[in-house]
């Protein structure tokens, strides 16, 4: 058991080292973005050098063969320029223009994960928020957009069971078949048409009883905030909700024919409480591991809810990271290690959990 | 054996009696006519199926038939048109008219007798439905003309001892004049009054306000030269007086001056909280007392247009919001579709006049001279005047001859001007470029459908090569490549949109890779599962014995069995694959608007199910509502029976249930 475990996060880290290598790869071979205004870019490039993905050199302006160098730089590296090789002209008082080369993919690569393992330094953003830790920006917005899954998972969780159960026992009645309706109706539908229905009924065509946009939080405070909790919660979880019911009611049916629900009908035992106290139980055994795994897909469907409902969460702030010709690399790398350790560990504890849950299945056992 | 003699052995079948398979009683049936057997079992699912035919039929025609320049050209006066169905419309639904709510009110039109107004600026009175018309009275803290009254409210920030507000032009006062400042409310501090002149100083240095609109820490002036400048500095500015109690005050001025007016809110001791504010109801002048005629005047809108200003920004911040302010709105429903094709009038010249009657031919045949007047007459119908009202003539001397020159008022045809023989019919309503929603959904449709197969038939062909090899081989081949769809499909779909839009850029190309770089590894898993199962049974060893290749196996012997399972579950990943175009599309990472892709004599247009969503999302809170329901409808009703269909292919061709 413990070598399984140690085994599969050793699989982790390989997996999550290759994805971040070929991330990096692809996305640092691709043109650069520096920050917008001059005076950014020049802190960025220059911290590009202390931190070793960059090379500078100094031309003094009042050299004329170190002018006829940039004049020469100039057209050497025309297709390079203000994609790998940046010229930056004097600022202020400075006399020197600086060239700032990037250096080989192989050796930022080697550079990158030094500092990130040594100082978890993700480099800084370009154009989110200039010059501020990528990881940083992720992180403060990560207690939002887990916030909204965590009460996204503590909807659905509750009506799911509900209605599960309900059709489990009514099973092929009217009920039943207007509930498989309902299920095929929301399971049809992307959660997009879902928040937007929603924002027109309960904010356009109710005078908006709910806002229409995420209120903004340094703002707003209790009520006001948590209303605006209220639509995107609901548009996430009634897919799941119908998705959850129909694996509940395939499980629980299943288990009400097996034969240890019958010997408790032998026993004296009603319908309900056979149900109750030992069917419900037995068909939960799979159904927790499905709870657990749901939230990585809840989280990786939250980009559609925060960019629709404008929910400033780790989505949001990727979408905008990847906005076309202003893309932020470092930021996009955060949030693609934050995606892929959530997934990731998410897939491990699913696992796990079987064979916690069940005494039945054991962990690592070889054929 | 040669103790049995040869006629030991008799014939004991001697009559002419030959015993042949027997024909079965029961008709035989065909593994396809058994499967559509099947298929027809659940009457749900063949209808649903039904549907989708019906569905991707009108994808295909739809466009076809359909003019081109209704779903290609934009056309802004067409733009945002209701739905409007024959037959239907004449029940009072989808009848081209439109609800709108909270519209401003042009406070002159209100009646005496309904007390009820309605707006003039880009609507017709003649076309809101009166029996629908409401008026209600909005409250609230925009800064925006069409708000009335209320308060504005000057908060200072925590740790800061004050927050100002100026005026936006220059003011001149004299003195004798009086301020009055009518204040509703305040936390205790006081509010002082400065005029900031314009010196020769101050103009050069140009006072910088920055505005709140940039969301800016607003500065006034915080140097002039290398003078600090702080309240009261009497080189730049004259202090007029204060005040601090509630209700209408007055500043008595003693001097005059032209400038900017301040108002600077101040504290003794720096704001523990939020709560340190003055309520301003109104501010004016008057040469005399409070009754005497306003030189200046500032309420509501006029107040909450005051710029923020700060000398020091340590010590000097806050802001500045309105309350309360109200505006009368109306709701009512619009005919859309009369108003906009509806005759124009319009003045127009004599050259003009000619011009048109030229160009119609057939046109001047068709005048009408009212008997009464022979200055108004009229066209037939499908010109492009209707009616003339009327005209003018002057005549003018140009090189000593003596011109006559008209003006004619004429009524212009609203249909003619639009292109249109009758009033068009948008079943769907038009869209915010004028285009016809209903031809744009099914041509959204098409694209989305063609991604979609396309990226099927990918996912097919990869799944099954890989997962063929991989679950016919087994051992370590087998670990191997699963390991590697294993790290494959734990990449996160976010990075991987991350890599594909910066390396390549959205559209078409980024929007199919996004499509297939994982979708293979389903049909990959499941067909390696058939490959276990049957590659240990009998027939493969026969084949295997008698010499047959691998690939032979593979293809002719293993996979004809596996396949009902495998197209099963590709044909529900359609569905999956489509959710995936919209929410893509929807997000701006694949296709949009103007692009184009031709795959042999088929050309897919940019706009797709998940681009008219995010056009029509723009829209809801205008009220709008058709751009969003109507390709919701569509595309829900889509991905129902797919999965409907799915489901009764499943069950057709799951031999398994055979005789069920």
């Amino acid at each position: 058991m413990r070598n399984y475990i140690i085994q599969r996060i050793l699989w982790i880290f390989v997996i999550l080292f290759s994805t971040l290598t070929i991330t990096f790869v692809l996305l640092k071979s691709a043109p650069e973005y520096p920050p917008a205004k001059t005076e950014d870019k020049d802190v960025w490039l220059e911290q590009q050098v202390t931190s070793g993905y960059y090379l500078r050199e100094y031309y003094a302006v009042d050299d004329e063969d170190a002018m006829a160098e940039v004049a020469r730089i100039r057209i050497e590296y025309v297709d390079k320029i203000n994609k790998t090789v940046f010229i930056v002209n004097p600022i202020q008082d400075s006399t020197v223009i600086k060239v700032f080369y990037r250096v080989p993919i192989v050796e930022q690569y080697l550079k990158w994960g030094y500092n990130v393992l040594t100082e978890w330094d993700w480099g800084l953003s370009t154009r989110i928020r200039a010059n501020t830790p990528a990881f940083s920006i992720i992180a403060e917005r990560i207690p939002l957009t887990l916030s909204l899954n965590m009460l996204i998972l503590f909807f659905y969780i509750p009506f799911g069971f509900f209605f599960g159960i309900l059709a489990a026992l009514k099973k092929d009645t009217v009920i039943d078949n207007l509930m498989q309706v309902f299920i095929m109706f929301f399971l049809s539908l992307p959660s997009l048409v879902f928040i937007l229905l929603l924002i027109i009924i309960f904010s356009y065509k109710m005078d908006n009883f709910l806002p229409s946009l995420f209120p903004i939080i340094e703002r707003e405070v209790g009520w006001a905030l948590a209303k605006g909790f209220v639509i995107p919660v609901v548009a996430g979880g009634l897919p799941a909700v119908a998705g959850f019911t129909r694996m509940l009611r395939a499980e629980l049916s299943e288990v009400l024919t097996s034969e240890f629900v019958l010997l408790a009908k032998t026993k004296g035992l009603s319908h309900q409480q056979a149900v109750l106290r030992h069917a419900i139980r037995n068909s939960l055994v799979p159904m927790i591991p499905i709870i657990i795994g749901s939230f990585a897909g809840l989280l990786s469907g939250s980009f559609i809810l925060e960019k629709v409902y404008s929910i400033p969460g780790v989505g949001l702030v990727t979408l905008r990271a990847l906005t076309q010709s202003a893309y932020d690399y470092n930021v996009l790398m955060s949030s693609s290690a934050f995606y892929g350790v959530i997934a990731l560990v998410t897939i491990l504890i699913v696992d796990l959990s079987y064979g916690f849950i069940d005494p039945r299945i054991r962990m690592g056992a070889k054929r | 054996m040669e103790n049995y003699p040869k006629d030991y052995f008799k014939l004991v079948h001697i009559d002419k009696e030959v015993i042949l398979d027997k024909s079965l009683k029961t008709k035989q049936l065909t593994y396809f006519q058994d499967a559509m057997l099947r298929f027809g079992k659940n009457k749900y699912n063949v209808i649903a199926s039904f549907i989708l035919v019906f569905l991707i039929i009108m994808a295909i025609i739809v466009p076809i038939l359909t003019p081109e320049y209704l779903y290609t050209d934009v056309n802004s006066n067409l733009r945002l048109l209701p739905p409007r169905v024959p037959v239907v419309s004449n029940f009072g639904v989808l009848d081209g008219t439109k609800f709108f709510k909270n519209v401003s009110v042009d406070e002159t039109t209100i009646s005496l007798e309904t007390g009820l107004g309605y707006p003039t600026e880009d609507f017709n009175v003649e076309f809101i439905d009166m029996s629908t018309l409401e008026n209600e009275i909005q409250t609230g803290t925009i800064k925006d003309a069409s708000y009335k009254g209320g308060t504005n409210e000057l908060v200072i920030s925590t740790n800061k001892i004050s927050h100002s507000i100026a005026t936006r032009e220059f003011v001149s006062v004299g003195a004798g004049q009086t301020i009055y400042i009518d204040i509703n409310d305040l936390s205790g501090g006081v509010l002082e009054a400065y005029i900031v002149k314009t010196t020769a100083t101050f103009t050069e240095t140009k006072v910088d306000i920055q505005t709140e609109e940039t969301y800016e820490v607003t500065t006034m002036a915080t140097e002039v030269g290398d003078v600090d400048l702080t309240w009261g500095d009497e080189r730049y500015m004259d202090y007029l007086g204060s005040i601090n109690s509630i209700g209408m005050n007055q500043i008595l001025l003693e001097k005059s001056g032209y400038g900017l007016l301040v108002f600077r809110y101040v504290i003794d001791t720096p704001a523990s909280n939020s709560r340190e504010f003055i309520s301003l109801n109104s501010i004016y002048t008057t040469s005399g007392d409070q009754d005497a005629d306003r030189i200046k005047e500032y309420t509501g809108y006029e107040l909450s247009m005051f710029s923020q200003v700060s000398l020091d920004t340590e010590s000097e911040n806050g802001n500045y919001t309105r309350l309360n302010a109200k505006r009368l709105v109306a709701s009512f429903v619009y005919d859309s579709y009369s108003a906009l094709f509806d005759d124009k009038s319009a003045r127009i010249g004599g050259v003009e006049y000619e011009r048109i009657l030229a160009e119609n031919i057939g046109m001047e045949e068709t005048i009408q001279v009212k008997p009464t007047d022979d200055k108004v007459w009229t066209f037939a119908e499908g010109y492009p005047i209707t009616k003339v009202l009327g005209y003018n003539e002057r005549t003018e001397n140009i090189d000593g001859v003596d011109q006559v020159f008209r003006t004619y008022e004429v009524m212009l045809d609203g249909k003619f001007a639009l292109g249109f023989d009758e009033v068009p019919y948008f079943i769907f309503g038009t869209d915010v470029a004028g285009r016809d929603l209903f031809s744009l959904i099914w041509l959204g449709l098409r694209t989305s459908l063609m991604l979609g197969l396309l990226a099927a038939i990918t996912n097919i062909f990869f799944g099954i090569i890989w997962g063929s090899i991989s679950g016919y081989y087994g051992g370590q081949i087998d670990i191997l490549m699963e390991r590697f769809t294993d790290i494959w499909g734990s990449f996160p779909q976010i990075t991987m949109i991350s890599i594909i839009t910066v390396i390549i850029g959205p559209g078409f190309l980024a929007l199919y890779i996004f499509m297939v770089y994982d979708g293979w590894i389903g049909v990959a898993k499941i067909t390696r599962l058939q490959f276990y199962r049957y590659r240990g049974r009998e027939y493969v060893l026969a084949a295997r014995t008698m010499g047959a290749s691998d690939k032979r196996i593979i293809f002719k012997h293993i996979l004809p069995n596996a396949l009902g399972t495998i197209v099963t579950r590709v044909v529900l990943s359609i569905p999956a694959v489509i959710f995936l175009e919209v929410n893509l599309s929807y997000l701006g990472f694949g296709i949009g608007n103007g692009q184009k892709l031709s795959i042999g004599p088929i050309e897919l247009t940019g706009t797709s199910i998940g681009v008219i969503l995010n056009d029509g999302q723009t829209q809801i809170l205008a009220g709008n509502l058709w751009l969003i329901i109507f390709p919701t409808i569509i595309v829900s009703i889509l991905m129902i029976t797919f999965n409907m269909f799915g489901n009764a292919l499943r069950d057709a061709l799951n031999p398994q249930l055979r005789g069920n």
